[in-house]
This record gives structure tokens, sequence and C-alpha cells, in this order.
């Protein structure tokens, strides 16, 4: 068994502490905390004495630790792009950039020519794109994607500071929203698009392929939304999202075809909980799959395994940026049609 | 964010046992800190290997002990402030939160009692069994007499007993993980599926009446993780000479084991030879 890879984190606040850390926890004889970057550089400390790794307060300083061989992009979405061409310019041999990959097209063009000439792979964190479930019930669906007329993605889920409580001991608050004019619905919408429905994109797009047409929308109180997509050929996809709530979560994928259907449920994010339960039915009865490891577990894994020369990308890099540009297109698309309904 | 006191010291035996406990103290990481056990002489709480025969003899000095994976057959427990034993599914947060509705159902009434565990590996057989021992305790409020009615060698056991007017009966296999157990007297009948010990997955606990079935709110946190919650609410919130033995409860549990391992040689197929130990004389040591 070779040394484990160095992971040197950017970014310290919630998503690292109680998704990253924990998941790498269970991973360590392939991947070990090296090094956490934050600009809170008391935050940094904290949470790096914790994993027994180095700290700082810059990028620079993150990048130049021969420790760390893989990158971890935790940081707020504008920063991403940055981040990721900095890595690679820095000769990391791997990168895990949680989603949004970035927030323009013209970025994600910037990030795909960078990686490309460093031949650095890039895995953005779609957890549910890398879940095992999601994987096994791919290899047995047949033409379900061609032949499905309806998709639905419903996310209800309670706050997510009861789920960060139970993976992890915070150790600051999370930071207040930053101050600004108060957001228009069409932003509220537009960000609920990229911030949660994103999580179903490389689910849909095997259904959906695009280009697709926003033909309904709706922003929820107190965070939420409801969408209405429609392909070319007719084939619908609603997605609709409500949160917080006091009722058990809700996390589903469902894709309907004559004779068949497709319907994943998902733990909640941040808990070690296995993976999703597919269940795949058709006129013989239903087939169901699930796992031990988490789609976190395995996009770490699988992000090893390619640094390692062990295997190819599963998602390549051009995938991602699609289903990143379908993410910006379908939450462009809601955002102008909530403003004429307006 | 967590107010919490500087983090208690944890340190392990071997590898073995840092493996199966270091990806979920993580989580707790602004509780416990995990130290490598051979430079940390007096950790707040040592993890020691039950499956190990001379697993007392690390335990000096350490304010707490977790004994994983117990085994019957150690002369006595050390001298140590606090004993607890990974008891795996009985502390599986969605059990415990329906643990006093569940136990009120089955008071002084007509009841039946049953439990399946599925290990994957026949090694695995006692601490299904032990799991199994522990939530009969939290029902009944004592340990639990049972016969082994029949032991097949490396693949199962189903024994049987009873706890004042219930009838209990026991499985255990090997198989996929996971555990059930019913309860059925003549107000409700109670179901509850737990997955994986290790797994925040939640039990789902149900329970069905004459108005229906009404299934608890999942809690999506693993029975190993409340665990170390409790060893940490006991080292910091209460005075440990106070604190009764955790261990020292399910030692004649323990002995339940070691008389099913006696009489049925090989039946767990752990290679550890049980008819060498002594059954029945666990002392408490504090």
């Amino acid at each position: 068994m070779s040394k484990p890879l160095g992971v040197g984190l950017l970014g310290a606040g919630p998503v690292t502490q109680a998704i990253h850390l924990p998941t790498l926890a269970t991973l360590g004889d392939r991947l070990r905390v090296t090094h956490v970057m934050d600009v809170a550089s008391d935050l940094a400390a904290t949470v790096a004495a914790r994993a027994g790794a180095r700290h700082s307060s810059t990028v620079e300083e993150l990048l130049a630790d021969d420790a760390v061989d893989v990158v971890a992009i935790c940081s707020p979405h504008a920063f991403h792009a940055d981040q990721v061409t900095a890595a690679v310019a820095a000769g990391k041999r791997g990168i895990l950039c949680e989603k949004p990959l970035a927030t323009t097209k013209v970025e994600a063009e910037r990030i795909a020519q960078a990686a490309g000439e460093g031949g650095v792979p890039v895995v953005v964190g779609a957890m549910h794109a890398y879940d095992p479930a999601w994987i096994a019930v791919r290899e047995e669906w047949g033409d379900l994607p061609e032949r499905a007329h309806l998709v639905r993605s419903r996310i209800y889920l309670p706050g997510n500071d009861e789920f960060v409580a139970l993976a992890a001991d915070p150790a600051f608050p999370a930071p207040p929203p930053p101050a600004g004019p108060r957001p228009t619905a069409a932003d509220r919408l537009r960000a609920g698009i990229l911030g949660l429905a994103t999580h179903a994109v490389p689910q849909l797009r095997h259904f959906l392929p695009g280009p697709v047409r926003v033909v309904s929308a709706q922003t929820m109180t107190p965070f939420g939304y409801r969408l209405v997509l429609t392909g070319d050929d007719g084939r619908t996809a609603e997605l609709v999202a409500l949160m917080p709530g006091a009722w058990e979560p809700d996390w589903t994928f469902e894709a309907w075809a004559p004779g068949a259907r497709l319907h994943m449920t998902y733990p909640p994010s941040y808990v070690l909980a296995g993976s999703a339960t597919a269940t795949l039915t058709d006129v013989s009865g239903d087939r169901c799959w699930r796992f031990p490891a988490n789609g976190y577990q395995v996009e770490w894994l699988h992000l090893a395994d390619v640094v390692d020369g062990h295997a190819e990308p599963l998602i390549g890099l051009p995938i991602a940026i699609a289903d990143m540009l379908y993410a910006l297109e379908a939450a462009d698309g809601a955002a102008s049609l909530l403003e004429d309904q307006a | 964010m967590t107010d919490l006191s500087p983090p208690l010291t944890v340190a392990f035996d071997g590898p073995v046992t840092a493996a199966r406990h270091i990806s979920v103290l993580a989580g707790l990481s602004g509780r416990f800190r995990t130290t490598r056990s051979e430079t940390t002489l007096t950790p707040d709480v040592l993890v020691v290997d039950g499956t190990i025969p001379d697993w007392p003899a690390a335990c000096a000095g350490a304010r707490a002990v977790l004994v994983d994976r117990p085994r019957p057959g150690m002369a006595e427990l050390p001298d140590a402030p606090l004993f607890f034993a990974d008891s795996g599914y009985a502390t599986a947060p969605a059990w415990t939160a329906e643990l006093p509705r569940i136990r009120a159902s089955l008071d002084d009434t007509v009841a039946i009692v049953e439990s399946t565990v599925a290990v994957p590996h026949p090694d695995g057989l006692s601490d299904g069994l032990f799991s199994q021992l522990a939530l009969l305790r939290d029902l009944f409020g004592t340990n639990v007499p049972l016969t082994p009615s029949a032991v097949t060698p490396g693949r199962g056991y189903l024994l049987t007993g009873s706890a004042g007017t219930a009838v209990v009966s026991l499985s255990g296999t090997v198989g996929p993980p996971g555990l059930t157990l019913t309860t059925v007297a003549p107000a409700d009948r109670w179901h509850i599926t737990m997955p994986a010990p290790g797994t925040a997955r939640s039990a789902v606990v149900t329970q069905f009446t004459a108005d229906g079935a009404h299934t608890a709110r999942p809690r999506f946190e693993s029975p190993r993780r409340a665990l170390w919650r409790t060893i940490h609410t006991h080292l910091t919130e209460y005075q440990p000479a106070c604190s009764a033995h955790q261990l020292a409860s399910a030692l004649p549990d323990l002995t339940t084991i070691a008389c099913v391992l006696a009489t049925h040689e090989g039946w767990c197929g752990d290679g550890y030879d049980h008819r060498r130990s002594p059954v029945g004389v666990w002392t408490n040591g504090g």
C-alpha cells in the first residue's frame, strides 16, 4: 500500500468540519489531512489541530506545502475558479472542488483550460453522482433514460444545523449571511437552484439531457423552490424543495417510463449513513441497491484512485462543466420567468 | 457553536480498536482528541480490544476504559474508575428514545419478545448476542436468563427464556448485518429494525396499535457515536466515583455468552478457546 495522499482543505467552515473531515477519517489508509487553510486564522488553527494538520490563512501557504498532494476547495463559490487554477499551477496532483465548480461559463472554460494543460484531475463534489447505489442502478436500468417521460426531484429537509450537530462538533458559529440589499424572489430562486437543485442535475441530465425550457418556477418560504422543466420531446421534470421543517427528511429522485420506474432515496448529506437506496421497478418486480459507503466516501476514494493512476475519471471535467452550465441555464431561466411574472 | 471543555484524550491498545473508533471520533473532535497509545500513558479514555485475553493489563491509569468487542474469560476487571462496553445496537438513539414507551407496554402483561441479529462473519456472533442481551436488559431492567435451544457451529444460535410474564427468544445468524426486535403485547406491537451499528442510518421503530401504525422520527446518529457522547457526559458532568460501571451490569451477559460457548465448542468460529475460560468470574474491581 502506498503512502496516504496528503489533503489540503481550502476553507474550514461547516462543510469541511461536518462532511470532509469525518469522511476522510474513514479513509485514513488512502488520504490524510495535512493542511487546513481559512482566512479566519483562529478557525483554521482549531480545525487543523483537531485533524492533526498544519494550518494557514492564505491559499499561497497551503499550495506551497509539499505535504499537500490533493486540494479540496470548500471556500465560497466566488473563489472556486481562481483556487482551482491556482492549485493546478502549483503542481498539485488532484483537486476536489465543492459544487458549484464555477459561477459563470467563462470561469468554467478557464478551469477546463488550466486543468487540461496541467493534466490534473478535478472531481466536483457532486456526491449523489458518486453514490454507489446510483452507480449500480445505472448498470441495470437498460433504456430507461430514453423511455422516461417524467422525472421528479424532491428535497424536504430539516435545517442543516440538525445534521451538522450529528456529524461534528462545530468549532465556531456559522458566519452570518453577508449584509447587503434584500434579495429579490428571483435572486432567492436562483440561489436555491444553484445551491440545492444542482445536486439533482447529474441525474436529471440522463433523462432530460437538454436543451430544456423552464415552464414554471416558484420560490418557497423560508427556503425552497418549485420548478418545472420540459425538453423538446415533451419530457417533463419537476424539482421541488422546502426547508427547514420538523418532519423527517425526504430526499428522492424518481423517473417514470411506461412499465418501469426508478426511485432513489438519499440519506441526509452530513451524516455517514451509507448510500442511497435505489429501487428499480418493472414488470418483473422490484430490485434494490444499497451500500455501506456514501457518495462522499466514494468520490474521495475515486479521486485517490485517479491520482494514484488506478482509475480513469468516472465523471470527466467536460461532463462536470456541462452539469454546471445546465444548472446555470435552469437558474437563469427560472429567475427570468419569475421576474416576468412579477 | 459547540461550547465544550478541553477535549478528552483517547488512546487505543492497537490498530484494530483504533480503526473501529477513529472515524467516529473525527466527528466528535471538539470533545475527544485521539492520541497514539504508545505515547500517552494516562489517557482519559483507553479503548481496549476485548477479544485479547490480557487487555486488563493495559488499563492502568486511564480515567475510563471502553471495552470493544467484550468477550468472556477475563479474571476480573482492573481497578479503574469507569468501564464501558461497546454494546453495538443498544445505544442506537432511535431505540433509546422510544425505550420508555416500549418498556411500559410490556409491564405486567403477557408478551412475546423476539430478536434476530445478523453478522457478516461468524466471529461476530458473540458481539451480536452481546447486543441482544443489552437490549433485553434495557427492556426488563435486569439480566434475562436464557437457554440455548439450538446452536449451529459457525452459523448461529437460538436462545429462549422468560422474563416475568414475557417469553423471549434470541437468534443470531451470519448474513448482511442488521438486527430486528419485535415485542408483542395485548395493547400494542413494536417492531424495530436496526441497520449495522457503524452507520448513522437510523433504526426504524414502529408501534402498531388498534388505531394503526406510527413510526418514530429517525435519528441519524450511529450507536457508536451515541456511546462516545455518553462517555463524554460521564467524564465531564458526573463525578466518576459516583458512577456505576456500565460494563459491570453487562457481566452476566458475558457469562451467558460464555455458557453458550462452553457447551457448544466452536460455534462462533473465532478461534478463541472459550472452554478454557472461566465462566462468571468477572468482578467489579472497583
